[in-house]
């Protein structure tokens, strides 16, 4: 976690081009989100072992549903909210001799990559609890998932147009 | 000399607000001061000056530069003063300036020292710490750092006091004539305009109404009011206020003193 | 040399940088050869636009106070100096005359004038 401010500086320093410094300067101000990530994480794995010995599929289901969903939608939010924030920043900045385009779309690269590899651990979770209680459920719980997925990155590329056009 | 700035038949329709053939030009280390009552399409122009690409017709060339055809060339020669600034609040202006100054070619670090020092801010301060008249200045010494050929400048100075917008020009004046630059300045405060413009350029209803020197201008207002009232009352300085206010009657008067 | 401008003068901007620049010659505050200040720099320092500060230069230079050297600026002209003093005496003249018409039409005798002028030029130094 990013906590000083040197230590954000020299975040932003490593970048290639200013884009990216600019950019990660401000995904380095969002690290409150990784907290409430993390937090969503906690509450999940400790209810979901507190409410272990309760009988029937349907509260474990819920509780897995959470897990999960925070596990997966927490950072997408996370990267949603910081790139608004940047695409906000940037229609503020849009006199900068910023190449827009390529830079929104590295954006949404970046986004792909992060549910793809978010997408992948929940996967491997859900193999796991699925061994345990059976499949049937969490099948279901896959697809919800991966609609909220889908919506995000649609939310987000139209929220990136939008912020563009705005900027221009 | 060769116009630093070329403006021909700038036009933006919007929804429900077209700016019309907006045409101009600027020398190098002149400053043309833009004014208009609000929503008379003021930020519109400054706006299709920085990003003529979203145009709807016209050209504008800064520098030699088309800035239709490549804009991002062009905005390297331009430095941008608004109200609402693009920088970064947590980190300090020593950081702004390394960040954000590596979009700019020729952004130099030792002038943009320079100037912090000679507008007495300290680049170890955080941005979030200025004041607002504060921040006017690190957005001068940020855009002078970048040496660029045109300033454009939206009503920058709005709401902020008589003695701190004395001293801006002044120190907006030093710069022009160090690095001959050319300014235009946005606002409906004619005051300021009236000390600093060389230019005076009048826009309303999306359409500019008078581009002239303020020198002509003035005369334009003495030869009225001498011709109305006499040799006495065409004495003395004049306002801009003034000027604008009677610019209808001005000029039918001398429209009719020549048929 | 310092320009004072007054808002409530009579004269506009560019008459009255005009005008004391020209005094400033006169009293021989700039002399000869001397360089002006840049129109630039001067029109900083008084904040007001560069056109005007040409424009006063322009107009000292057409009646040949001052000439322009390009790429270095304007410079007090030597030859005029005394077409300016001459002129000045004029103007004094002119003054002068109006005044004794004053003198006159307020029955002052010659002789009071004169008294009154010893003191009020003695009062001035």
């Amino acid at each position: 976690m990013i906590s000083n401010k040197s230590s954000m500086a020299e975040f932003s320093k490593g970048a290639k081009t200013p884009e990216e410094a600019f950019d990660r300067q401000i995904l380095s101000g969002n690290y409150m989100l990784f907290l409430i990530v993390g937090l969503f994480l906690v509450v999940g794995i400790v209810g979901f072992v507190g409410l272990m010995p309760v009988p029937g599929v349907v509260a474990v289901a819920v509780l897995f549903g959470c897990l999960s969903a925070g596990v997966l939608a927490g950072p997408l939010f996370w990267e949603v909210s910081a790139s608004n924030r940047t695409i906000r920043r940037l229609s503020r900045a849009a006199y900068f001799p910023i190449r827009t385009w390529p830079f929104i779309l590295s954006k949404w690269k970046l986004l792909a990559m992060y549910g793809g590899v978010l997408w992948l651990f929940c996967l491997v979770i859900q193999l796991i609890f699925g061994v345990i209680f059976g499949f049937g459920n969490i099948l279901m719980f896959q697809g919800a998932l991966a609609a909220v997925l889908v919506a995000n990155v649609i939310f987000y590329t139209v929220l990136g147009t939008l912020g563009a056009k705005k900027g221009e | 000399m060769e116009n630093l700035l070329e403006v021909k038949g700038l036009t933006k329709k919007y929804f429900s607000f077209t700016l019309k053939e907006v045409s101009f030009s600027l020398e190098p280390g002149y400053i043309l001061g833009l004014t208009g009552r609000n929503g008379a399409g003021k930020t519109t122009l400054i706006k299709q000056l920085i990003h003529p690409e979203t145009a709807s017709g016209g050209s504008v060339i800064i520098n030699g530069i088309d800035a239709k055809a490549d804009p991002i060339a062009a905005k390297q020669e331009i430095g941008v003063l608004m109200e609402e600034q693009p920088f970064l609040t947590d980190v300090t202006l020593e950081m702004n300036g390394i960040l954000l100054g590596a979009f700019y070619e020729r952004f130099d670090m030792e002038k943009f020292h320079e100037y912090l020092k000679r507008f007495e801010l300290s680049r170890e301060t955080t941005y979030r710490n200025l004041s607002r008249g504060m921040r006017m200045k690190f957005q001068l010494a940020f855009a002078l750092a970048h040496s660029p050929k045109l300033l454009l400048m939206d009503e920058a100075t709005g709401g902020l006091d008589v003695v701190f917008r004395r001293e801006f020009y002044y120190l907006l004046q030093e710069a022009v004539e160090k690095e001959l630059v050319s300014v235009i300045i946005s606002t409906h405060v004619t005051e300021d305009l009236d000390k600093v413009a060389d230019y005076v350029a009048f826009i309303e209803g999306g359409c500019m109404k008078f581009y002239e020197s303020k020198e002509e201008l003035c005369e334009l207002y003495r030869d009225y009011m001498r011709d109305l009232h006499g040799e006495a009352a065409g004495r003395g300085t004049v306002k801009l206020e003034d000027v604008i206010y009677n610019y209808d009657k001005m000029t039918d008067r001398k429209e009719a003193a020549k048929e | 040399m310092k320009i004072f401008i007054s808002e409530h003068s009579n004269a506009a901007i560019y008459e009255q940088i005009e005008q004391q620049i020209k005094d400033a010659i006169l009293r021989q505050e700039l002399k000869a050869e001397e360089p002006l200040p840049s129109i630039r720099g001067l029109a900083k320092d008084l904040q007001i636009s560069v056109i005007t500060t040409k424009r006063a230069y322009e107009e000292l230079e057409e009646q040949g106070l001052i000439y322009s050297v390009p790429g270095r600026g304007f410079f007090v002209s030597s030859r005029k100096l005394e077409m300016l003093k001459e002129k000045k005496i004029q103007d004094i003249e002119k003054h002068m005359s109006e005044l004794i018409k004053e003198c006159k039409s307020a029955e002052l005798s010659k002789h009071n004038m004169m008294d009154m002028l010893e003191l009020l030029y003695d009062e001035e130094q």
